[in-house]
């Protein structure tokens, strides 16, 4: 079972054409991106064959370096200290890992929880702390045609689709694809295709709108 | 005291599984007296202070202990599993919020297209491979890459400290990365 995505995956998916940088999978390999930018990663890793490959080989490499660090002087007795808390752990054996069963995407959408906007435009917070800073994840859920409004980030801003399309600067994006706005980019995207998007984005702020209609619309989609 | 260049006996995968199979106690003693002094020094890289360093790197080698009898030599080398699991647990330790990992054998992922290159060897070649590759960066990246793992910063903290543009920091790392593709996707 898979911790890395909050959603299960159709099968028969095809590669994604869009994939993060390579310093955004080291990093996630090394444990230095925050918890909403491992999520992120991680379902576009579900996806992603290639982008997991590369992953194994810089997860490789931190093994690699940990055999060469210059050893640490333990406190003495600590081998025996630890043969004995295995006697005492009740359970010696933990079960594989498996914490995580990832939630049906259509069950997730099913749930009756969502911040509806007009338009038939949705979204619902996935994870994220507002006290750390490190970002929130957001699933939306926009229809077939839907243009959104013109708007600014203060941060970079990274989307995971899941399902369907999403068209930003003219690049079609489909399920599996990752895309990072960058900081300060006005972008107007827009749903291609005719079924609905679904997409795993991540902010680390709100949005600046950048027409008086956004402006008027801001209380309303904070992120 | 010095280690010897080629250990007979077992490798460390091997005792790894022993412990998994038989709790084979010695198979524990000598993964211990190799990898906890080094998960030690990795924890303190990363912040943990001596005292600290010790609690979590005996609670490391516990959950080695505990879940040896998963492990499989075919999927990680001896170092790669530990390091995964002293990397989870400084993470579990000091953020609220557990790193998302992932099974790369998991079956509900989009299959693999291809056989890919880091498939052709075993994991024990692999290291062996992988080590070499190292060796064979470049100072600049090989230096970044450690930095990455040893103090576990994210490639912009890393420019932020050392004092190169961002787009350095990314270039030199991304190259490093597709070395190590390269290599251990090449003849070894």
């Amino acid at each position: 079972m898979s911790r890395g995505t909050p959603f299960s995956l159709p099968r028969g998916a095809l590669v994604p054409a869009c994939h993060p940088g390579e310093e955004l999978l080291l990093d996630y390999a090394s444990g230095a991106s925050s918890g909403p930018e491992a999520m992120m990663i991680a379902t576009h890793l579900a996806f992603c064959a290639v982008c997991r490959a590369t992953v194994k080989v810089a997860v490789q490499a931190g093994g690699a370096l940990l055999d060469a660090i210059k050893p640490a002087h333990l406190q003495p007795g600590m081998l025996d200290r630890t043969l004995a808390a295995i006697d005492t752990t009740r359970s010696a054996v933990l079960p594989a890992d498996a914490p995580v069963p990832p939630v049906a995407l259509d069950d997730y959408l099913a749930l009756p929880d969502w911040k509806k906007l007009p338009g038939g435009f949705r979204m619902r917070r996935v994870s994220g702390d507002d006290r750390t800073g490190d970002g929130r994840v957001w699933l939306f859920d926009a229809p077939p045609g839907m243009k959104l409004l013109p708007h600014r980030h203060g941060s970079d801003e990274w989307i995971v689709i899941l399902r369907g399309i999403f068209v930003d600067h003219g690049t079609p994006y489909r399920p599996g694809d990752f895309a990072c706005m960058a900081d300060g980019e006005v972008h107007r995207p827009t749903i291609g295709g005719d079924e609905r998007c679904v997409s795993l984005v991540m902010v680390r702020e709100s949005p600046r709108f950048t027409t008086l209609l956004g402006k008027l619309s801001a209380p309303f989609v904070r992120l | 005291m010095p280690e010897p260049l080629f250990r007979a006996g077992p490798s460390f995968d091997e005792l790894i599984v022993a412990i998994g199979v038989h709790q084979d106690r010695s198979a524990f003693a000598a993964v211990f007296a190799h990898f906890a002094p080094r998960v030690k020094a990795y924890l303190m890289r990363t912040g943990s202070d001596s005292v600290t360093a010790d609690e979590l790197t005996q609670e490391v080698m516990l959950l080695v202990w505990r879940k040896a009898v998963h492990y499989s030599p075919a999927q990680a080398n001896a170092a790669t599993w530990i390091f995964t699991i002293a990397r989870n647990k400084r993470i579990d330790r000091y953020r609220r919020e557990r790193h998302q990992d992932f099974n790369p054998d998991d079956p509900a992922f989009a299959p693999e297209p291809e056989v890919l290159p880091d498939h052709r060897l075993q994991a024990t070649q692999q290291a062996q491979a992988i080590n070499n590759a190292i060796g064979r960066l470049p100072l600049e990246q090989a230096a970044l890459l450690r930095l990455a793992f040893y103090e576990s910063k994210s490639h912009s903290v890393i420019a932020a400290e050392v004092g190169l543009p961002l787009g350095t920091v990314k270039s030199r790392l991304r190259l490093a990365l597709a070395r190590l593709r390269g290599y251990l996707g090449g003849e070894v």
